[in-house]
């Protein structure tokens, strides 16, 4: 979750630094433009990345209704089994 | 639509939008002047760009309590397995209970009918006893407490015992007429018939060869060679029945 964080703040960084910056230079301006594709590059790195820690992440396969749905589903399912075998140990033939 | 989705698609689906406004925002800002884009639309990217990461942020958080519910699920899918686990030996040991009782009471019902069978025709102990001392008197059950390797004694009558016996002599009296008399005597008395076979054909002569009679008129008989038969007959005989070692091993065979 943390990581995600980053990448949406190095997003911001990126494109700040892109838009304010604006050398007169030539030489300035190559090496920025360098700079910026080589920016642009890890910027797709770190969005992949991103992806891939997103499809890692535990329990958000379902929404959070239906997730809520089958936590009280187990609960009940649990119950039920523990009140079986409490009927059947306590039965006397 | 986002409430049907999953989070993780609303994830996958923001950081998409995320990606596709910066590409927007950095093709605007490499483009050339002519090209670019005017600075209303360029605030409205920027401010969608935020709205996006807000959005992002929260689904963020739902999905880090997601987490926490789904850590709770496993828990509970624990315990659920531990009490399928339950529920399954108690029905193992349900099953095997079924069925030693079932045993039992087919076993039960059996002897409640031969207890029934045998309550329809009782018969006296006296007479079991009896019966049960007739079967075991001649030994054939069980060997008597004294009896050791080299007894001569055997559970089946020895065949000193059957020449003993009446079958024995009677044999023997076709040698002697006296015998002979008596026994066509008394079956005249018995039948009122002398059978055919009672005149003899074959007759033991004193020598000790047996002799066939030739005919009613005529009075000879031919004796018949059984010397050496009778020799190996009776060897045979000896070794049979009074030889305690070949008989022994007969025995254990």
């Amino acid at each position: 979750m943390q990581f995600l964080k980053l990448e949406t703040k190095f997003c911001y960084s990126f494109l700040c630094d892109s838009i304010e910056k604006d050398p007169t230079d030539n030489a300035a301006k190559q090496r920025e433009s360098q700079d910026c594709s080589q920016k642009v590059l890890e910027l797709q790195k770190r969005i992949e990345s991103a992806r891939s820690q997103i499809k890692q992440l535990p329990g958000i396969d379902y929404n959070i209704e239906e997730q809520l749905q089958r936590l009280d589903t187990l609960r009940n399912q649990l119950t039920l089994k523990q009140e079986l075998i409490k009927k059947y140990k306590n039965i006397s033939f | 639509m986002s409430l049907h989705m999953s989070t993780k698609e609303r994830l996958l689906a923001l950081i998409d939008d995320i990606e596709i406004i910066s590409k927007e925002l950095i093709e605007n800002a490499i483009a050339p002047k002519p090209q670019k884009i005017s600075s209303a639309e360029h605030q409205q990217l920027v401010e969608l760009l935020i709205s996006k990461d807000n959005e992002f942020k929260t689904v963020l958080q739902l999905a880090s309590e997601q987490a926490k519910i789904e850590q709770k699920m496993n828990a509970l899918k624990e315990q659920v397995e531990l009490q399928d686990r339950e529920i399954i030996k108690l029905q193992k040991h349900l099953k095997e209970a079924e069925h030693m009782l079932s045993t039992a009471i087919f076993q039960a019902r059996q002897k409640l009918a031969s207890i029934e069978k045998a309550n329809k025709r009782p018969v006296s102990s006296e007479e079991l006893i009896k019966y049960a001392h007739k079967v075991s008197a001649s030994n054939a059950i069980c060997a008597p407490l004294t009896w050791q390797q080299g007894d001569l004694r055997r559970p089946y009558p020895t065949d000193i015992e059957m020449r003993l016996g009446f079958l024995g002599k009677s044999d023997l009296s076709l040698n002697g007429h006296n015998l002979q008399h008596q026994i066509s005597a008394s079956e005249h008395r018995n039948t009122g018939d002398v059978p055919t076979s009672a005149q003899n054909q074959f007759a033991w002569h004193p020598s000790g060869e047996l002799h066939m009679s030739m005919g009613g008129a005529n009075t000879g008989s031919v004796a018949l060679d059984t010397r050496a038969h009778k020799d190996d007959r009776q060897d045979d005989v000896e070794v049979m029945s009074t030889d305690s070692s070949s008989s022994s091993s007969s025995d254990s065979q």
